[in-house]
């Protein structure tokens, strides 16, 4: 009876562990940061507080101080893509989104980056701008 | 004589008024033109930073941080087997101010493991501050610091009331006591023996007139001592004296005020100095070359400690502290010191960057601080790589000693940044600079050019190439027929082995038949910007072009395929440290990634098993570095270029007289090259390959090889794989399963990839 009642009690145990471990893996975690390194990931969120802001030069300059560490993460070129495009900055906006891509095989950075160079193209039409359709015609064919 | 005396009054009243104008405009204005200064780049410290201890406490010093015990102020540093513990300075950065604080670092081998702050929480980055390494000064080569009456330390003051004007706060610009005292001397000694000067004179002295001494001169002296007074107070008068006084020479650059001296003598700035040297710096205000305490030292020691006796007699400091002051050596250090001789050639391209956004009078003068990126540790290790190597090879080659020359470019290969330059074998020679101006035949150098037009026009690394004997007439121009270096033509080769192994019939026939304009047009497209000949030599770099200008090409390799600026300067303040301007990364794409692709490895090759594969013994294969050597017609120029991941080195060795040096780009250049890169914690190459880049086996004749032994495997754009088989290969199926296997692989590769 005390035998039962044991392994009754160490079912539930395994049972609740289980169903524990089921609740974490449910709930995904959020994307991975963008770097391993601390001070890379603060100076992200630095840069991105700069660009909402409106102040580009400071938020370009952490993202440039972040890549002299880490100049083979692709994200951080991608972030930087956005800021020359939030200055108005087309031309380098797609030339860092295409760093960027050339980069990574991650097809969720990449869409980002068809995203923003898109963004940079239809308002590059509007500015006149020719390096940007020269550069889009290379790297991504007609849009 | 009444008029007489009237003119005479008249004369007086209206130079006095002149002098009036003349010391207030002087005190008001712009009182110096103060020089741009140029700095290092900071240096971001962070957890899991590549850097060994030894590398970090060089760092230290030539900032002039001081080793202790135990770090309890700024500029302070204390550093056990694992551990350096620093007292950071605090510095305006363009990006915000640092304050000054504790850090704690644990390295470990080369990399830094730990970062705490001073109570010990973890610390995810800390920035060691830039150091200032020269400055673009004004005509007459007067170079300052400015400093803050404020932040001027107290017994600086106090040495200067002691020796040099006692009563300063008393007086009214003159001091008739000291002026009896030093006539009497002088009368008695039969000439000029003392001065009597006070601080305001002596501030009128330098601020306008010359040192001959003339009764008229004197006159005009007091005078305007007396206007100085009538205008300014007390402490404006010191603050000026101290940013004024003349207290040493570098080079043909004269040391004004003390705040410059502090770094000039100390290498440390006036708020971290002792009383010792302190009382040092004040010792020379009465003759910088008399005293000069690396010259003569003992006559300099006596007149600091006189300065120290004064101090303590006038109740400044007390006994005990003077006499421990006295006992101090005289702390004055060579290494890290400030000096305008530093590095001219990294500064000749900082000015000629700048001078495209600022006017040379206005670099001259508005007291700029400008931030670049040079790196102090790797421009040491280019000076001496070069003065060692070329020394060496001299004597290695029977040629005469000095004979040698090289220039030397260092950049990061994401950012275009210079970190290093040697314009010449003497570091602190101000003269000419070869890295910027030599324009010199490149050899070899340009060959990569010729191979990846061919690429864009849709050859591969397995093309077959024609390297028997060619002959080319031009009109007007003698007959060419280029030859190989070992006077063989190899019959049919791959394109990969003619770029590997330098072959030069084989490139100049694939530059004919591809077009010479086209590979022309590429270099300028890469980032030459003015016009060069296209000759049909062209492709064996029969064309002069400068160390800077093939630096710039082989950027867009190292970086892949960016055309990426070289730059110089990251950011200018003024003269407050306000930002003022900066300069960006900007890149575009210039090379598709997947002919760099297969460039890259065709470079990599020329490491792995060609003409640079001597530099195998010298660093392991997993680097994967990539290069090229050049040697032009009789031995003339020796250069070589080539990549690791995060910098790229192009070096150039010839003779300034253009004689045969002997050396090939492999047994000259390259050798210094390969010091350099050993220095410099160099990553492998990671140039990551698009999707759509196809690996497959070939034999030595361009042919699919899948399975066949000796078959080296190598990437190809779509559409341009061979489609002949080797006897030995197991035809399409087995080429299709390399090909498949190969792109499993990447995919593996690349989920671990950010």
């Amino acid at each position: 009876m005390r035998i039962k009642i044991l392994s009754g009690l160490g079912l539930a145990l395994v049972t609740l562990v289980v169903l524990a471990s089921c609740t974490t893996t449910a709930s995904r975690p959020e994307r991975q940061p963008i770097s391993d390194q601390a001070a890379v990931v603060n100076w992200v969120d630095s840069a991105r507080h700069f660009r909402d802001r409106k102040q580009f030069d400071q938020a370009a300059v952490i993202l440039e101080r972040a890549l002299r560490i880490e100049p083979g993460n692709a994200r951080l070129w991608h972030e930087l893509a956005r800021v020359h495009l939030d200055q108005g900055n087309f031309d380098q906006a797609i030339q860092f989104a295409t760093k960027s891509n050339a980069l990574t095989r991650d097809n969720e950075l990449k869409t980002s980056n068809r995203r923003l160079v898109n963004a940079a193209q239809s308002r590059c039409t509007t500015t006149s701008l020719s390096s940007c359709r020269k550069v889009i015609q290379n790297q991504y064919g007609r849009p | 004589m009444r008029l007489f005396a009237v003119l005479a009054f008249f004369a007086l009243a209206g130079y006095t008024v002149y002098l009036d104008i003349t010391v207030r405009d002087k005190l008001e204005g712009s009182r110096w033109a103060i020089p741009s200064h140029i700095y290092s780049r900071p240096l971001d410290i962070f957890p899991g930073m590549v850097i060994t201890r030894p590398e970090l406490v060089g760092e230290l010093k030539q900032l002039g941080y001081r080793a202790v015990a135990h770090p309890d102020s700024p500029g302070t540093f204390a550093q056990s087997k694992y551990r350096v513990r620093i007292y950071l300075r605090g510095f305006t950065f363009w990006d915000g101010s640092s304050e000054p604080r504790i850090i704690d670092l644990r390295i470990e081998g080369n990399v830094v493991t730990a970062l705490h702050d001073a109570h010990g929480n973890p610390s995810d980055s800390a920035r060691l501050e830039p150091r200032l390494f020269g400055s673009i000064s004004p005509g007459h080569h007067e170079d300052r610091a400015l400093v803050r009456l404020e932040d001027v330390p107290q017994d600086l003051v106090h040495a200067l009331l002691a020796v040099e004007d006692r009563a300063f706060y008393k007086h009214f610009g003159i001091d008739p006591r000291g002026l009896a005292r030093a006539m009497w001397a002088n009368l008695s000694a039969g000439g000029v023996v003392q001065g009597g000067s006070t601080l305001t004179q002596q501030l009128a002295k330098n601020f306008f007139l010359t040192q001959e001494r003339t009764i008229q001169r004197k006159l005009t002296e007091m005078l305007m001592a007396l206007l100085l007074e009538l205008h300014y107070e007390k402490d404006e008068i010191l603050e000026a004296y101290i940013n004024e006084v003349y207290l040493g020479q570098s080079g043909n650059r004269a040391i004004h005020g003390f705040g410059l001296a502090s770094l000039f003598y100390f290498a440390r700035p006036l708020d971290e100095l002792n009383l010792s040297e302190l009382a040092l710096l004040t010792a020379l205000v009465k003759g910088a070359s008399y005293y000069n305490p690396f010259r003569s030292p003992e006559r300099a020691k006596t007149r600091r400690n006189l300065v120290l006796g004064n101090m303590v007699e006038l109740g400044y400091v007390d006994s005990t502290a003077a006499a421990e002051a006295r006992k101090a050596p005289l702390g004055v250090t060579r290494k890290g010191r400030y000096s305008s001789t530093e590095h001219p050639a990294y500064l000749d391209f900082v000015r000629l960057q700048l001078r495209r956004d600022y006017q040379e009078d206005g670099l001259r003068k508005a007291g700029l601080h400008i931030i670049t990126a040079l790196d102090p540790r790797i421009q040491g290790v280019v000076e001496k790589s070069v003065g060692q190597r070329l020394s060496a090879i001299e004597k290695q080659k029977n040629l005469p000693e000095g004979s040698l020359q090289s220039a030397v470019l260092v950049v990061r290969t994401d950012n275009g940044e210079v970190v290093a330059l040697a314009g010449g074998r003497a570091p602190r020679f101000a003269g000419f600079n070869r890295a910027l101006e030599a324009e010199r035949p490149v050899g070899s150098l340009i060959k990569p050019l010729v191979f990846l037009a061919a690429l864009e026009r849709g050859y591969s690394l397995a093309s077959m190439l024609d390297d028997g004997p060619l002959v080319v007439e031009q009109a007007g121009a003698p007959v060419w027929k280029p030859q190989n270096y070992d006077g063989t033509s190899h019959g049919s080769v791959r394109l990969i082995d003619a770029l590997s192994y330098s072959y030069n019939i084989a490139t100049a026939r694939l530059g004919l038949e591809i077009g010479i304009d086209r590979v022309v047009r590429l270099l300028r497209r890469l980032g030459l910007n003015r016009e060069v000949s296209g000759y049909p030599s062209f492709s064996l770099g029969a064309v002069n072009l400068t160390p800077l200008e093939m630096t710039q090409m082989y950027l867009a390799f190292a970086s892949g395929g960016f055309l990426i600026p070289l730059r110089t300067t990251r950011s200018v303040l003024n003269q407050d440290m306000q930002p003022l301007a900066r300069y960006p990364l900007s890149l575009e794409q210039v090379i598709e990634g997947e002919q760099m692709t297969v460039l890259n490895a065709g470079l990599q090759s020329v490491v792995a098993k060609g003409t640079a594969r001597s530099l195998n013994t010298r660093f392991p294969p997993n680097l994967k570095l990539a290069g090229k050597t050049g040697t032009t017609n009789g031995y003339r120029d020796s250069w070589f270029a080539g990549y690791g991941g995060n910098y790229l080195a192009v070096v150039w060795v010839g003779r300034d007289d253009n004689k045969p040096t002997g050396l090939t780009g492999a047994s000259g250049a390259m050798q210094i090259w390969g010091d350099i890169m050993k220095e410099v914690h160099i990553q492998p190459v990671d140039l990551p390959a698009p999707a759509s880049i196809e690996y497959v086996q070939i034999d030595q004749y361009g042919q699919l090889a899948t399975g066949c032994s000796g078959a080296q495997t190598l990437p190809f754009v779509p559409g341009t794989m061979p489609d002949r088989y080797a006897s030995c290969a197991s035809v399409k199926k087995r080429r299709d399963k390399s090909a498949k296997k190969q792109s499993w692989l990447e995919k593996l590769f690349d989920t671990n990839r950010k």
